[in-house]
């Protein structure tokens, strides 16, 4: 029964989780949050993980009932991701690896949130949108791959989020997409807005532009309210992933349909998923927060995937990849 | 090494190329914890500042090479700059320092292969050279390796206490 040891920093929470047989045994997380108008930065972001990720560390093996002796592996978040912060954190997977002596994997961050989602959720093949502040994928798994049906062509749909977040000075406690939800209920106008799917990819780079355009004069003159534009843009932005989600089922004929990722968390999207599934006859499977957001215990699970896979990651071979795809993970552990 | 905000202090340091050497966070410490050496034209930098390499435009030292191409008179004479800084850090012993090595040197590169970094153990010694296309490169990746250091003396301090709580003849550990 192999307990492995996860370390995730790939954006701005740094997670440090322990799994043993598919049952979490710690996950302790903390955030970097900034004020709001602003996001965060890499050398910051990194130097806030590098502040407190012993403390963590010490905190997982004691919530876990642990010592370093019983870890069998260590896993930490090899991309794709902010350079600096992954940086910071797999400095350290590779220190107590060798201190301890144990073997060391790279994970892949999109990988651990699928694994983790497929772990909670019990769902057995489903179509994956994996939406988040850095990645905006839908996923499927074909022949020892998760292959990518459709994706972002520029930015990710949480960056889109917490970016218009700036615009209105939303807080980003605990988190700017958060609180867009909390204000979207409170929306009662659709303010119409650039809506782009390009086949099986989806553009977010335009709303965003013209959002931020407008938003300033439309406040201004009374048009609409900021409850307004958060609604007008979660219906969008969400709109275009359940339609490309949709495309990706039918293709593949998939009868589950799995959420992953922070934007994840979002009871909008989850709702407006399930209304599609509910039409084709399928399934939707989704996770609460502790394991939508970024958090170490996926990147443990899917660590411990690996461990049994027989994956291992040489020291030299230990570093970061900022751009890591999906589908460059060959899935052994999958039939 | 102290973790990062212990005061500074002045010690010795090895440097090649930029004048300027490299210095950085901490000193000595406290008995029994490696500490890390300023170079010596880090004197007088407050503790904790990114260290200054200065000189570098006025004497580039050995990586700096003329092209001879070009060098016709009126014509513009390509110049390869480098700039290089050494640390020295002293561990309690080889076993410490090599293991510091292992945790520090594979597979990181810096920004995109524009820095060079090389690590050797001497004794107890930790020696890393770094070698950049230009100063400011050269300033970013002594902080990032500074901080990287940091995170791995307070890693072996935190998770193998052994390596130093060991008590020494005459430091009144």
């Amino acid at each position: 029964m192999p307990a492995v040891l996860g370390f995730e920093g790939s954006a701005n929470k740094i997670g440090v989780g322990v799994v043993r047989d598919g049952k979490v045994l710690a996950n302790p997380r903390r955030t970097y949050v900034t004020p709001p108008g602003t996001g965060f930065l890499p050398g910051d972001t990194a130097r806030h993980h590098r502040a407190v990720i012993l403390d963590l560390l010490r905190e997982a093996l004691t919530e876990a009932g642990l010592t370093s002796h019983d870890i069998d592996c260590i896993a930490y978040t090899k991309g794709p991701g902010m350079g600096a912060p992954l940086v910071s954190v797999a400095i350290v997977a590779r220190t107590v690896a060798q201190l301890w002596n144990k073997p060391l994997l790279g994970v892949n961050h999109c990988i651990g949130h699928i694994e983790m989602g497929r772990l909670i959720t019990g769902a057995t093949s489903p179509t994956v949108l994996y939406v988040s502040g850095g990645n905006t994928q839908v996923i499927a798994y074909s022949e020892r791959r998760y292959r990518i049906f459709g994706e972002t062509i520029d930015i990710a749909v949480g960056n889109c989020l917490d970016r218009f977040a700036r615009v209105l000075k939303i807080s980003n406690d605990p988190s700017p997409g958060y609180n867009i939800e909390q204000m979207a209920k409170r929306g009662k106008k659709l303010v119409e807005l650039p809506y782009t799917v390009k086949g099986m990819d989806v553009s977010f780079s335009g709303i965003l532009s013209f959002i931020e355009d407008v938003a300033q004069r439309m406040l201004a003159t009374g048009e609409c309210t900021p409850e307004d534009l958060c609604f007008s843009l979660q219906e969008t932005v969400f709109a275009m992933l359940v339609e490309i989600t949709e495309r990706a089922m039918a293709h593949c004929g998939s009868q589950e349909a799995l959420i992953v990722g922070g934007v994840g968390c979002n009871l909008r999207l989850q709702e407006m998923m399930e209304t599609m599934c509910q039409e084709r006859g399928a399934k939707l499977f989704a996770t609460d927060e502790r394991f939508c957001i970024d958090n170490g215990a996926m990147i443990a699970h899917a660590g411990w995937e690996m461990f049994q896979a027989g994956h291992r990651t040489p020291i030299r071979d230990s570093g970061i990849t900022q751009r890591y795809r999906t589908d460059e993970v060959e899935v052994t552990w999958r039939d | 090494m102290q973790a990062p905000g212990g005061s500074g202090g002045g010690g010795r340091g090895c440097r090649d190329g930029a004048e300027g050497g490299a210095g950085g966070p901490g000193g000595p410490g406290r008995p029994g914890a490696p500490g890390v050496w300023e170079g010596a034209g880090a004197e007088g930098a407050a503790a904790g500042e990114a260290p200054q390499v200065e000189g570098a435009l006025h004497s580039p030292g050995r990586g700096a090479e003329a092209s001879a191409e070009g060098a016709r008179p009126g014509s513009r004479r390509r110049l390869n700059w480098f700039s290089t800084s050494s640390l020295m850090v002293p561990f309690l012993s080889f076993m410490d320092a090599e293991i510091a090595r292992r945790y520090l040197a594979p597979g990181v590169e810096a920004l995109g292969g524009a820095v060079h970094r090389e690590f050797t153990v001497i004794g107890s010694d930790l020696v890393i050279r770094l070698t950049a296309e230009n100063p400011s490169l050269l300033q970013i990746s002594v902080a990032s390796l500074l901080n990287q250091l940091s995170v791995v003396v307070q890693a072996m301090q935190r998770f193998v206490p052994p390596y130093f709580l060991k008590p020494q003849p005459g430091k009144g550990g």
